[in-house]
């Protein structure tokens, strides 16, 4: 059975994942031919007359983003935890619901496993493809980056490390709430919503000082980078509540798919 | 081999089957029937568990069958009533994959009911008519010799032909000692293979009997022409069959003379009697 879900999801593994490589691949390429010199000193200046807050929401009043390491740091970095989150949240919502949304729960729960081989089938499946994208993405960063000589492999290794604290319980958060559904289409949407929502609240938390406690709620800061660069260590705290996360809508998720009617 | 107890299931307020008890004996092919919404499939969705239930108990030989019994689902097919399967996947590969779930490979029972059902393996399930993919849902059922097979109108989507193949299919089962549980709309298929028949209407069973019982239970079809049948129908008060000018039909269960002492107060042109057909009955029952 996991063989085969990994055969079916490979192709929107392979398109999220090309999706990313473009953006870093484009972003290596420009970085070699432009940075330096005149154009370094140009982005400096208009960085300069940008609005501090702003500069904040990008780590940019902390980072130089004249070099391609200094962008994977701010941009590089948020572009990479909003598409292997949204990944993980649209994979999530759908792995488990797919056969129900398709009838084909009556083919495989007529076989002889439970549903609890079910549920860990398809979450095997979902950790491989989230495992598998972040090989991959980290793999290419660090050729890309030791080409390009900004390496700095510590660094890189934490902050490619950091947005899984987030992808998982978007990943889970996902399957949760589809075990309320019988169709996908409702809850593909409420998956997006919910990363979408969450990106949003951890901006408008890094925006004002007044509002910044509202970051608890959004589970980006769970990998948030900010504490990463600065203090060159993972925040075991947001660590251990990102494991929380997962435990307990793991639980949830076994719990909800034991009693649900599946037709 | 399958005995449900007191099996009761609402959806929320709504009644799906209320109470219903049956016993199917090892090697017997028992027919469920019923009209549309009678709670035919909401049985059967108890049966297999995907649904849950609000009371009563299912045993499959003699064990309960709740949800995580794996050594049950191993001896259990299942049709559903409509054939839902991977559209990537070609039939050979449909056919590996639910083979894939049971440690021994049944290729030689596969390939023998591909001929038997003339099945176009290489196609894919996505180019399946509903036909096709009823026959590739009949295989899937049958492939690994199940002890128990559960089928939810397996018949519907199949041309005539294909039909007398799947019924010398299950007869060839029966003989094996396979217990079928089949539920059907369809009257003259029941008449053919079944031993016995369920009749289930708003949720209840209304009668277990053998086709044969069913044909002798002193049930009659009463034709009447008489000029006074308005008069006769008022005291009769009872559902009719048809209706034309001066003349009634309805099926008639008690004693036969009541009958007759309550028509000679009439003017009867004619009377005639029949044996009913065992449709009449059913229809008997779907009205009451």
């Amino acid at each position: 059975m996991l063989k085969r879900e990994l055969k079916i999801n490979k192709k929107s593994l392979i398109i999220w994942t090309s999706i990313i490589l473009v953006l870093f691949f484009i972003a290596y390429i420009t970085y070699s031919s432009m940075m330096g010199g005149e154009t370094s000193k140009a982005l400096n200046e208009m960085l300069a007359i940008m609005p501090e807050e702003m500069l904040k929401m990008f780590n940019m009043d902390i980072v130089d983003i004249d070099t391609m390491f200094g962008w994977f740091k701010t941009e590089g970095y948020t572009f990479i935890v909003i598409f292997t989150c949204l990944y993980s949240a649209i994979l999530g919502s759908n792995i488990l619901l797919k056969e129900e949304s398709d009838k084909t729960i009556d083919f495989l729960h007529s076989k002889p496993i439970t549903r609890n081989n079910i549920v860990t089938s398809k979450i095997q499946c979902g950790l491989i493809n989230i495992a598998i994208m972040f090989t991959v993405i980290t793999v290419f960063n660090i050729i890309g980056m030791a080409i390009s000589n900004n390496l700095q492999i510590k660094l890189l290794l934490m902050l490619s490390v950091a947005p899984i604290f987030s992808a998982i319980p978007f990943f889970f958060i996902g399957i949760f709430i589809s075990t309320f559904y019988k169709k996908t289409t409702k809850t593909n949407g409420i998956g997006i919503g919910l990363v979408l929502v969450s990106y949003f609240i951890q901006i408008i938390s890094a925006i004002s000082s007044d509002v910044e406690f509202i970051k608890y709620t959004s589970i980006f800061t769970l990998s948030d980078s900010r504490d990463i660069i600065l203090n060159n260590s993972l925040n075991f705290v947001y660590i251990i509540i990102s494991i929380v996360i997962t435990i307990i809508t793991i639980v949830g998720i076994y719990k909800r798919y034991n009693n649900k009617e599946l037709v | 081999m399958l005995e449900i107890k007191n099996l009761t299931k609402y959806y929320k307020d709504v009644k799906g089957v209320e109470d219903l008890s049956l016993n199917i004996d090892k090697g017997e092919i028992f027919g469920f029937i019923g009209p549309n919404g009678a709670g035919k499939s909401t049985t059967i969705k108890c049966v297999m568990n995907l649904i849950n239930k609000t009371s009563g108990d299912i045993y499959i030989n003699k064990k309960l069958n709740d949800k995580d019994n794996i050594s049950l689902k191993k001896i259990i097919g299942y049709l559903p009533d409509e054939v839902h399967l991977y559209d990537d996947l070609t039939v050979t590969q449909m056919f590996e994959y639910s083979n894939s779930f049971y440690k021994k490979h049944y290729s030689k029972r596969i390939e023998y009911l591909v001929e038997k059902l003339d099945i176009d393996v290489t196609k894919k399930i996505e180019e399946l008519s509903l036909g096709n993919l009823k026959k590739v849902g009949i295989v899937l059922a049958m492939m690994h010799e199940p002890k128990l097979l559960i089928l939810d109108e397996a018949t519907s989507g199949l041309d005539p032909l294909m039909k007398e193949i799947f019924y010398e299919l299950l007869l060839e089962e029966k003989k094996k000692g396979t217990t079928i549980f089949f539920s059907s709309h369809n009257l003259s298929e029941i008449k053919k293979i079944c031993d016995r028949v369920g009749i289930i209407k708003d949720g209840h069973l209304v009668t277990v009997d053998t086709i044969e019982e069913l044909s002798t239970n002193h049930l009659e079809i009463i034709t009447i022409v008489s000029k006074d049948i308005s008069k006769i129908k008022k005291e009769l008060n009872q559902e009719l069959i048809s209706e034309d000018k001066n003349k009634i039909k309805f099926i008639h269960k008690d004693d036969i003379n009541n009958l007759i002492n309550l028509l000679s107060k009439y003017n009867i042109e004619k009377i005639l009697i029949e044996d009913p057909e065992v449709e009449d009955i059913f229809m008997h029952y779907y009205r009451r």
